[in-house]
């Protein structure tokens, strides 16, 4: 028969038994809602992970000196162990995993002042290919570069904050000076950090922090290492690195806190492993829901075949054929999901979206843009109208099955 | 119109079979009035709804209209009802929650008749039983009369062969019973083929023939 006919008649149908329309409609929204603002927290807690290590490199593997904690060939334990600028060199040219580095000293806070104005910042002593290697978004002028550090030249980058803090609004950078402990460095540059916690730094080139702060010393805290390896490769060059590192400056390899080694291509899959069960956790509940919500649409699409047997009776005694009862009572079942299931669905992506707005701009490292996607959005829409047809598809056959004299007779 | 021979129909309830039609023949022709009488129990609502393809029968063979009527499948059972068919119950058996004249409409529906079509159609059988002014009122907003003429606009609506009515009067007092039998007479003027169940003496007196049933068989038939 004509479809608009049908649809007609089920709209009719349903508009004129509101309540059960709407208790049906409730089930269903609500089994959505529940859907939604579930998927949508799993992207929330996933992309803040994500984020969480985008903020740092993924493919690194930093190097910090120790103390040791176990006597070796004769030394004593709590010997603190130094690293130094050549043992960057070698890593990079001993081991093939090791494609690039980055090694920095940490001078503490140092004053700086620009005109009558400031402040104390963390001021850390760079190597230049640093910069590129962690996710820095450069503001203004150049990054600290190679001839930066071979000419131990009297420049600084700055951090986002030392900046807006020292700095009118807009004010350009170019040829400025700025006094660090007294003594002038030429500014080259304005970075900004993902991690705001990290804008507060004032950065050098290592050589030039060496000599001024450090007496010619060429001692480094910390050695960053781009690595091109896989998660058990990487764990393997770890382990190599604590070996050589052992060898050289004598103790014993397992000894891990004589040489702090944080390998966050480990730690980023490690996260990947819980993002995944969190994943994985909201859609069996998600669909655990959906199932329960399934169950009380075909429940209540049950009892009001049930109720409505002397109506279909009345129905096939006029001449609807079977089909055509099976086919009103899905119909009803995908109508009532679907749009139950939208209303639900938009609630569902409003509170999302709210929740998304208010924990925006906050540090909140919960949940980061917890998102209804288009994905989530389709797989819901396509989810409903098989729930809608599964509801209704079991009290379709028994409408059908109904032998119009017993429904004439029940009352 | 109607030709059925050797009707045989048992109920069974558990273990228990009752055995209602004992072996009906019977003939109704095309444009006739005939009423079925018998006292309560005795086994037409049983025949009437075989008759009206709502149930089946066990054994004998039955005519609709030169068709026999056997082993029909839901859908060529649903197809009879629809085009041969029309029914007026004792308990009107309107539905609900649609309007009068949708509710004379659904036949058409099921015809595969257009909406606009289908109710002006409705409204103009509505018209002929007098309701007009009431085709946008729903059940509960009618009197039993009102309802039963309703339920006489939905059965000719369809313009079926034969009007099936199982005691249509059984629910109204004596005057309304008295103006729903006129409108089924003057239907059967226009040559309309009517078959009325009803255990009223008054009422089967109006008919041109009355069939006593008794027990499950036929004990005569009066004719007027
Ligand atoms: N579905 C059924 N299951 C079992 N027994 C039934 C069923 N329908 C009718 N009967 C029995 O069959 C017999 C005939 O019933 P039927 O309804 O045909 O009687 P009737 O002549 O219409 O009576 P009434 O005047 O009371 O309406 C009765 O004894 C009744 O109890
Ligand atoms: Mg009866």
């Amino acid at each position: 028969m004509f479809q608009s006919e049908a649809l007609t008649e089920i709209i009719d149908t349903l508009s004129k038994n509101k309540l059960r329309t709407a208790l049906t409609g409730f089930a269903v929204a609500w089994g959505i809602f529940i859907f939604v603002v579930l998927l949508g927290m799993g992207n929330g807690v996933e992309n803040a992970m994500e984020e969480g290590f985008g903020k740092d490199a993924q493919n690194k593997i930093s190097v910090s000196g120790g103390t040791t904690s176990e006597e070796y060939k004769g030394l004593q334990k709590g010997r603190p162990i130094h690293i130094y600028n050549e043992d960057a060199e070698i890593l990079e040219e001993y081991f093939d995993e090791v494609t690039g580095y980055a090694s920095t000293y940490w001078f503490g806070t140092k004053t700086a002042n620009y005109k009558d104005k400031n402040g104390s910042y963390q001021t850390n002593g760079i190597g230049a290919d640093g910069l590129e290697m962690e996710n820095l978004n450069l503001l203004q002028g150049r990054f600290i570069n190679g001839l930066d550090i071979l000419h131990n030249r009297k420049v600084v980058l700055l951090g986002k904050t030392p900046y807006e803090e020292l700095f009118d609004k807009d004010e350009d950078i170019e040829g400025k000076y700025l006094k660090i402990d007294g003594s002038s460095f030429l500014i080259v540059g304005v970075i900004e950090y993902n991690n705001p916690w990290e804008n507060g730094r004032l950065l050098v080139p290592i050589s030039t922090a060496q000599n001024i702060y450090n007496s010619g010393s060429d001692r480094i805290h910390n050695i960053s290492l781009i690595v091109d390896a896989d998660l058990s490769a990487s764990k393997k060059l770890e382990n190599k690195i604590r070996g050589f590192f052992g060898r050289k400056y004598d103790f014993r390899k397992d000894d891990k806190r004589a040489l702090g080694v944080q390998n966050n291509i480990e730690e980023y899959g490690r996260a990947k492993g819980v993002i995944i069960a969190i994943k994985l956790f909201v859609m069996i509940i998600g669909i655990l829901t959906l199932i329960s919500g399934i169950t009380g649409i075909s429940n209540i699409m049950l009892i009001s075949v049930k109720e409505r047997t002397k109506e279909i009776g009345i129905r096939k005694a006029l001449g609807a054929r079977p089909n055509s009862i099976i086919k009103q009572v899905i119909f009803e079942s995908v109508l009532i999901t679907s749009l139950a299931g939208y209303i639900g669905l938009v609630l569902g992506a409003v509170l999302v979206e709210g929740i998304n707005y208010l924990t925006k701009g906050g540090d909140s490292s919960a949940f980061l843009n917890p998102t209804v996607d288009i994905k989530t959005a389709i797989i819901a829409t396509v989810v409903l109208i098989v729930a809608g047809a599964l509801a209704g598809w079991l009290p379709a056959r028994k409408a059908a099955k109904i032998k119009p004299i017993e429904a004439l007779r029940y009352e | 119109m109607i030709k059925l021979h050797n009707i045989h129909k048992s109920y069974h309830v558990g273990k228990e079979s009752l055995h209602v039609l004992k072996g009906i023949d019977l003939h109704i022709k095309e444009g006739e009035l005939v009423s079925i009488m018998g006292s309560s129990g005795s086994g037409k609502s049983t025949l009437l709804n075989l008759v009206g393809l709502l149930d089946n029968y066990d054994e004998g063979t039955y005519h609709l209209d030169g068709n026999l009527m056997k082993n029909l499948t839901e859908n060529q059972a649903a197809y009879y009802r629809n085009r041969f068919l029309g029914f007026v119950f004792q308990s009107f058996n309107l539905i609900s929650f649609k309007n009068a004249q949708e509710n004379v409409a659904l036949p058409l529906y099921y015809q595969g008749v257009k909406r606009e079509e289908r109710n002006a159609i409705a409204l103009e059988y509505l018209d002929k039983v007098g309701l007009k002014p009431w085709a946008e009122h729903m059940p509960n907003e009618l009197s039993g009369g009102q309802k039963q003429r309703v339920a006489i606009a939905r059965a000719l609506a369809s313009k079926p062969k034969l009007i099936l009515a199982d005691e249509p009067t059984g629910a109204l007092d004596t005057t309304t019973s008295y103006e729903v039998m006129e409108l089924l007479k003057e239907i059967h003027h226009e040559g309309m083929t009517v078959v009325i169940v009803t255990h009223e003496h008054d009422i089967a007196e109006m008919t041109q023939k009355v069939i006593h049933l008794t027990d499950g068989i036929i004990e005569k038939i009066t004719e007027h």
